[in-house]
């Protein structure tokens, strides 16, 4: 009863869909999408690279001598965050942009659910940069407020730090449920249906 | 033409028609056929790095196209509605009682697709292959579950088809 899939035989009228057959204005955009979509990640790339590598000439490598030993390892500190930020960010866009419709929808649909996941092992993922742009911050910062204690001096920027942290962290979490949720709740819904 | 141009024509050529009848199952109205269409075209172009050929190439094409129909984040996904009518191949199989009558046949196609889209979305995209008439390894292939399971599917979805249809009258 069951014939090949590859020797169905055409079906129905195909003057509904004339419109369809004509594919090379589809094809001349989907190029143009994927030269826009290869030219930002290259322009992206470049500007990670120019601003590494300004970054670490100017607040590393200076050769300035009043330039001062805790604000080359400040800018050492920023500059590694930097580098950390441009791979995951490098990483996450390559997800993104890497969905597979050809898998099988049961893979399809794991695999969105976990994109598409809230997360704490990614914070972690993000952490070391958080501690490095926290270090780089306090190590430049505290040789300026010379008017109080060393214990003041810390408590105080990382008062100013953290609840910024804090603050970032909440609008990441609400960006995710208004955002991604929904999709992660779908493609579990889907997921669960499939398993029944 | 670059060679990834050459194949992608090559292939929705080839598979004109098969993509065609997957669409009219998933979408009502013409405009909408248009729209899957072209999601469709554009998934099969931004996954045409991963076809290796280790899949037929049209179990590929139906992971695609049936992969987009459940496509979460587009606007189909939950009105996505199985679409039938006379003229679907197959039908026959899950009409519940057979009909010589064209106006009753017709009406119970209308019923049968009131109960269909009543189906949950992925129980509609496994009776949209089987009226496509693939095997069930072809559909277990392309959903990514065993062929045991699949049989399990389809047999329970045919008993609720064949419960909610059971002592509705088509009277001339």
């Amino acid at each position: 009863m069951k014939t090949d899939i590859n020797k169905k035989s055409s079906e129905g009228d195909t003057n509904s869909m004339d419109t369809f057959n004509n594919i090379s204005s589809l094809v001349i955009r989907l190029r143009k999408e994927d030269d826009r979509l290869a030219r930002m990640m290259k322009n992206m790339k470049w500007l990670y690279i120019v601003m590494i590598i300004i970054y670490a000439g100017l607040m590393i490598l200076n050769p300035d001598p009043e330039l001062k030993l805790h604000e080359r390892i400040s800018g050492f500190c920023y500059v590694s965050a930097f580098i950390i930020f441009a791979v995951l960010f490098k990483q996450k866009i390559r997800d993104f942009n890497k969905v597979d419709y050809s898998l099988s929808s049961a893979e399809m649909l794991t695999r969105a659910a976990h994109r598409y996941r809230f997360s704490f092992s990614q914070f972690f993922f993000v952490l070391p940069s958080i501690l490095l742009i926290d270090a780089g911050f306090s190590i430049s910062l505290f040789h300026r407020l010379t008017s109080m204690s060393p214990l003041n001096r810390i408590l105080i920027l990382q008062a100013f730090y953290l609840p910024l942290i804090l603050i970032s962290g909440l609008i990441g979490y609400l960006i995710w449920r208004r955002k991604h949720k929904p999709l992660y709740e779908n493609a579990k819904e889907l997921l669960k249906e499939l398993k029944e | 033409m670059d060679s990834k141009e050459e194949k992608f024509r090559k292939i929705i050529a080839e598979n004109k028609d098969r993509l065609k009848r997957i669409c009219r199952y998933y979408a009502p109205s013409a405009e909408d056929q248009k729209d899957i269409y072209q999601e469709i075209l554009i998934n099969v172009w931004r996954s045409l790095e991963s076809f290796r050929g280790e899949a037929s190439i049209g179990t590929w094409i139906y992971r695609i196209a049936v992969n987009t129909s459940l496509d979460f984040a587009g606007k189909s996904y939950k009105q996505m509605k199985l679409n039938i009518d006379i003229e679907t191949p197959n039908i026959k199989n899950l009409l519940i009682e057979e009909e010589n009558d064209p106006a009753i046949k017709e009406r119970q196609i209308e019923n049968l697709k009131l109960h269909l889209n009543h189906l949950g979305i992925i129980d509609k995209a496994i009776m949209g292959l089987v009226l496509d008439d693939l095997s069930t390894r072809e559909i277990a292939e392309i959903i990514g579950i065993t062929e045991s399971n699949i049989r399990v599917k389809i047999h329970r979805i045919k008993e609720t088809l064949k419960d909610r249809m059971k002592g509705e009258t088509y009277e001339n």
